[in-house]
């Protein structure tokens, strides 16, 4: 017989140690025979494996589909894995279990990458942003517009030379105003249309006039 | 194989409790011994992983939420009043865990609607259409249909009053007491038959779980 072959059968387990399992599976040791099963089952891989066949066993005979179980030693070493990196329970105090149950169910902390996070703050804050922009733009505008007089508001008309031909180009007091205001805030608005752009558009309307 | 002497009765038992072994293992945890817990996931993750597979149709996500389930469940061990069994405690544990893991899978827009199964909760031994998922091979499929036929051949072949024990034991999930009542034998005599009838079963199942599981336990 060769080492191999004894240290297989020297690792075997008793009678007496099967019967342990079977009555500890079925809820039937107590105090020291319970605690003497308890160390079987941490001392002894085989005991494990027993233990297993005798669950496997039972959930066979209840639900057949409940017999794979190839997987299952080693779900239990992942989970081993897992379970080692948690802190034991018997440290557990009552203080610590507030602590973990407070730890539990107050709001995580939110990832900066999450979605739902970055693009609401994104979105008010620009939105907030340009509130701002147009606010400030507006009281510029307000407060620098100069006040015209009775006679600027009157001039409507001014006289231009098209083609050799003298015509009248009208002009808007409300539009000239607006452009006015605007030549003196240039500064915001560069943030808008180009002050030329409008100039064109006043010189396109004009000639619409003309016809 | 001399079979264990009929011990005699209530030996091991108080009187009037019924005797919960997953009871005195989470008392055992408790108090220390993670080992205690690891035999509740051996006894219970074929379970919970099949309940979760009518959840969740793609297996990688079945094992890591059933994973996740058993951590939950030890973190959650001091909070277990014992007023519910453990099973319907960790069935309960299982399903919300698997919920979760399906809203935050939702949210992923690189998650494919097939690894969505059936959100609805069913008892792990309903038989429906949707059937749990698993990524098991030919050759595992081959070796669990041995498993099964070698179950029921050791059953089939075991004495009458053996063959009793054990059913009423693992199928009906009666106490010691209530077999022992049933079959007018006393409670160290019910012990011994289920003994016995597991050393007969374990002895033909024995040899095909070590080509399956011979994975350090």
């Amino acid at each position: 017989m060769t080492n191999e072959h004894l240290k297989v059968l020297s690792s075997k387990l008793s009678e007496l140690q099967t019967a342990q399992i079977s009555d500890l599976a079925d809820g039937q040791l107590r105090g020291d025979a319970f605690a003497q099963a308890m160390a079987l089952m941490n001392d002894n891989s085989r005991a494990r494996k027993y233990w297993h066949s005798l669950h496997l066993v039972g959930d066979v005979l209840r639900a057949r589909e409940l017999v794979s179980c190839a997987k299952d030693a080693e779900f239990l070493n992942i989970f081993r894995a897992k379970l080692s990196l948690e802190s034991n329970l018997a440290d557990v105090t009552p203080a610590n279990l507030l602590t973990l149950h407070i730890a539990a169910h107050s709001p995580k902390s939110t990832p900066a990458n999450e979605s739902f996070f970055s693009w609401k703050w994104a979105a008010s804050l620009s939105a907030l942003a340009a509130s701002v922009v147009l606010a400030l733009n507006l009281i510029g505008t307000t407060v620098v517009a100069p006040t015209l007089t009775g006679s600027q508001l009157a001039q409507t008309t001014v006289p231009i030379s098209v083609d050799g031909q003298t015509a009248v180009m009208l002009r808007n007091p409300q539009l000239d105003a607006l452009i006015a205001a605007h030549s003196q805030v240039g500064g915001s608005s560069a943030f808008q249309m180009p002050s030329g752009f409008l100039r064109s558009a006043t010189f396109n309307a004009t000639a619409v006039g003309d016809r | 194989m001399t079979p264990p002497p009929d011990l005699p009765d209530n030996v091991h038992l108080p009187p009037a409790a019924e005797p919960d072994s997953d009871a005195m293992l989470v008392e055992r945890t408790l108090a220390g011994d993670q080992r205690a817990f690891e035999l509740l996931v051996i006894k219970y993750q074929r379970r919970i992983q099949r309940l979760i597979g009518r959840m969740v149709r793609d297996v990688d996500l079945v094992e890591d939420i059933a994973q996740e389930t058993f951590i939950r469940a030890y973190r959650a061990l001091p909070k277990f009043r014992g007023e519910a069994q453990f099973y319907t405690w960790l069935y309960r544990i299982a399903v919300n865990t698997a919920k979760k893991f399906l809203l935050e899978l939702k949210r992923d827009p690189t998650v494919s609607i097939g690894a969505f199964g059936n959100s609805d909760e069913e008892n792990e031994t309903f038989q429906s259409k949707n059937e749990p998922i698993s990524d098991d091979t030919p050759e595992t499929l081959f070796a669990a249909k041995e498993i099964a036929n070698a179950v029921n051949a050791a059953m089939l072949a075991l004495p009458e009053d053996l063959r009793q024990a054990i059913t009423l034991r693992e199928i009906d999930g009666l106490s010691y007491e209530d077999i022992a009542n049933l079959m007018a034998c006393p409670i160290g005599t019910v012990r011994s038959r289920i003994f016995r009838a597991r050393e007969a079963i374990s002895a033909k199942v024995g040899p095909l779980l070590e080509k399956q599981t011979g994975k350090r336990w």
